[in-house]
């Protein structure tokens, strides 16, 4: 589905550089390593809000937080592609629609927006395959710096949802 | 009762006893040489003048007969006067015998004597008167040879036969003084013996006695001389030893009396810096005056400086408050352009210059951002330069103050300096006036100790006499055992 939606990306989000089209990214930052996600999921970026703990979550799930009304689950990107072990600021909620799904992932910061330059972009090597494979879709580099291209969709399992689905919906 | 004796005693006993027996010696002696004596005297006294009176009578009866033969031949007056005087001569002679002790054998024959010389001169006496009445000289010689004849031969029979008698008495009185005199010889050589006896056994009682008690006595001397000897000894040994020690001492004083010069004139020097320091004390302590003076003038200073750095900081951190509101205007500004931006991605061409304008924006609200990162570091780095100066500030207004007291400390110290200079100048002084007297006394020390020496030395010197004498003293008790115990020198 990643691959799809590098390679299938809408006119809106990507534009021809060089004869190539290079897809618009927003780029986030989460210790030293810098994750790039489609704009075309990215909804807004945010202070960090309180954020209410769950039960039966994985961990890289934080919480809840209510955000423009709805509560919106809350993600640690640094544990979703693997903790570097060093602590981490996030100072910044990147709140991002899949679908019908809002989720807020938790980061350092936010860069902006930035077209990836396809020729830098590739796909996973196959030694990282099963590695984080379900969020990473393609690893660059840009900036000299290295980029993940993360999978929106798959940041948030089904059976993560269905937790809190059903957590909403209890009484 | 005899080991009591001393002695002197025991040789005035000894000698006592010799006395004793010499005088009984010598009386024994005496008494023999009275009784030979004796003997002798009543040989020479009774028998001898017996014989010589029997000699005379018999000359006086024969000068008695003659004269009668020459009256009778020559009828003359001298003749007949010789007779008279012979007759006389007879008696008296007769009468002296008689006076003499005589025995009976000799007064019976002095008896017969004196009878027939009475009858000779009865025969006479008719001649003479014959003669004298004209008678002839033949006649009467005739007569002479019948009647007095006779009796003249029996007259001088009788005085031989008591001279006989006489010396016969003679010879046997001379043999009894000779016995006597044996006798008394015997008896002399009996005592000598007895005597020389006695002495030899008190001489060998009292040189036993007197051996034992000296020997004793020369050993007793003997050991003591010997103990004197190594007293004598260890004190000669001793009195080297003290007078090495003399000369070292005399050596150690004489270097100490240099020492205690040398200490007289440092001390001098002393006093004398002592007194120059003590102007540089004076001198320093209106200096230190002056200088915390001028100290209190900085410390001012320094407060002033104090509260301008803390007002510099208060300062600075209303900035830094300030900053903070740019700076989170700038990150919110931030976000509204990144929002912004991806609004304009989500409107399409429609968006795009918006999105650049967003992203002008975003820009700004970065270099704002970083603008104000900068500012606060500096605002930081002031902070932190004013507090470091606060603080290296106050650090100086405590080193002010430090000093300050310190000053006013050195203040004191200098007077105390003072002070003490001048008592070490008095110290010096007094140091210098005890090493003078110390300088005296360890010359009187001195001449002490060399007269302790030179006596040291003449002690030496006695102690080398008295090892000497000691010496000696055991040579002579050893000669003196050896005299009174031969025995002991083997």
């Amino acid at each position: 589905m990643g691959e799809s939606e590098i390679t299938d990306r809408s006119a809106d989000d990507a534009a021809v550089v060089d004869g190539v089209v290079a897809p618009l990214a927003l780029i986030v930052v989460v210790g030293i390593r810098r994750c790039a996600i489609p704009v075309r999921f990215a909804a807004e970026i945010l202070r960090p809000l309180p954020v209410q703990p769950l039960g039966g979550v994985p961990g890289y799930v934080r919480g809840l937080s209510v955000i423009r009304g709805s509560p919106v689950p809350v993600v640690d990107l640094n544990l979703l592609i693997g903790d570097d072990g060093n602590e981490h600021a996030a100072e910044r909620l990147a709140v991002i629609d899949v679908g019908e799904r809002r989720v807020a992932l938790a980061v350092d910061a936010v860069l902006g927006l930035q077209r990836l330059d396809a020729h830098l972009v590739g796909r996973l090597p196959p030694l990282l395959h099963g590695v984080g494979s379900d969020v990473v879709e393609a690893i660059g580099v840009a900036d000299a710096r290295l980029l993940m291209v993360l999978r929106a969709a798959c940041l948030v399992p089904d059976e993560v949802w269905s937790a809190l689905t059903a957590g909403r919906e209890a009484p | 009762m005899g080991r009591l004796w001393t002695f002197g005693q025991k040789l005035s006993a000894g000698f006592a006893s010799m006395v004793v027996l010499v005088l009984i010696a010598a009386a024994g002696a005496i008494y023999a040489l009275d009784h030979v004596a004796e003997r002798n005297d009543r040989v020479i006294a009774v028998e001898a003048r017996n014989l010589i009176l029997a000699g005379e009578l018999r000359v006086a009866a024969e000068w008695k007969a003659s004269a009668l033969r020459g009256y009778l031949l020559l009828r003359d007056d001298d003749n007949l006067g010789t007779f008279r005087t012979a007759r006389e001569q007879v008696q008296d002679v007769l009468t002296r015998i008689r006076a003499q002790p005589l025995d009976a054998d000799s007064a019976r024959l002095l008896d017969d004597v004196e009878r027939t010389e009475s009858a000779h001169q009865g025969a006479c006496e008719p001649l003479i008167v014959e003669r004298q009445a004209t008678g002839t000289a033949e006649s009467t010689g005739r007569a002479f040879q019948e009647r007095a004849l006779p009796k003249m031969k029996e007259l001088r029979q009788q005085i031989e036969t008591f001279a006989k008698h006489q010396e016969r008495q003679l010879e046997q009185g001379s043999r009894d003084a000779a016995a006597a005199a044996a006798r008394a010889k015997t008896a002399l050589i009996a005592l000598v013996l007895l005597a020389v006896l006695v002495a030899v056994g008190l001489a060998l009682a009292l040189s036993r006695a007197l051996g034992h008690q000296i020997g004793s006595a020369v050993q007793h001397v003997q050991s003591s001389s010997s103990e004197l000897q190594t007293a004598a000894n260890q004190q000669a040994s001793g009195t080297r030893e003290q007078s090495s020690a003399m000369s070292e001492i005399t050596t150690t004083i004489s270097e100490l009396l240099a020492t205690s010069r040398q200490i007289a004139e440092s001390a001098q020097r002393v006093a004398r810096i002592a007194e120059d320091t003590a102007k540089a004390a004076r001198a320093g302590e209106l200096t230190v005056g002056k200088s915390g003076e001028q100290i209190g003038a900085i410390k001012r200073q320094v407060d002033l400086i104090v509260a301008h750095m803390l007002d510099l900081g208060r300062k600075s951190q209303q900035i830094g408050g300030i900053l903070e509101i740019v700076n989170e205007l700038a990150e919110q500004t931030n976000i509204l352009a990144i929002n912004a931006t991806i609004e304009a991605a989500g409107a399409g061409e429609a968006g795009r210059r918006f999105a650049v304008v967003a992203d002008e924006i975003r820009k700004l609200a970065d270099r704002v951002g970083g603008s104000t990162k900068e500012i606060r570091g500096l605002i930081e780095e002031i902070r932190a330069a004013v507090n470091t100066t606060v603080m290296t500030t106050e650090a100086g207004t405590k080193a002010v103050d430090t000093g300050t007291r310190q000053f006013l400390e050195v203040a004191v110290v200098f007077k105390q300096i003072v002070s003490s200079v001048g008592t070490t100048t008095d110290a010096a002084r007094e140091i210098e006036l005890s090493t003078k007297q110390q300088a005296t006394a360890i010359e009187q020390v001195n001449i002490a100790i060399a007269n302790v020496a030179q006596a040291t030395r003449e002690t030496e010197a006695s102690a080398g006499q008295t090892l000497q004498t000691a010496s000696q003293l055991t040579g002579l008790s050893k000669d003196l055992l050896r005299l009174v115990q031969p025995q002991a020198d083997a």
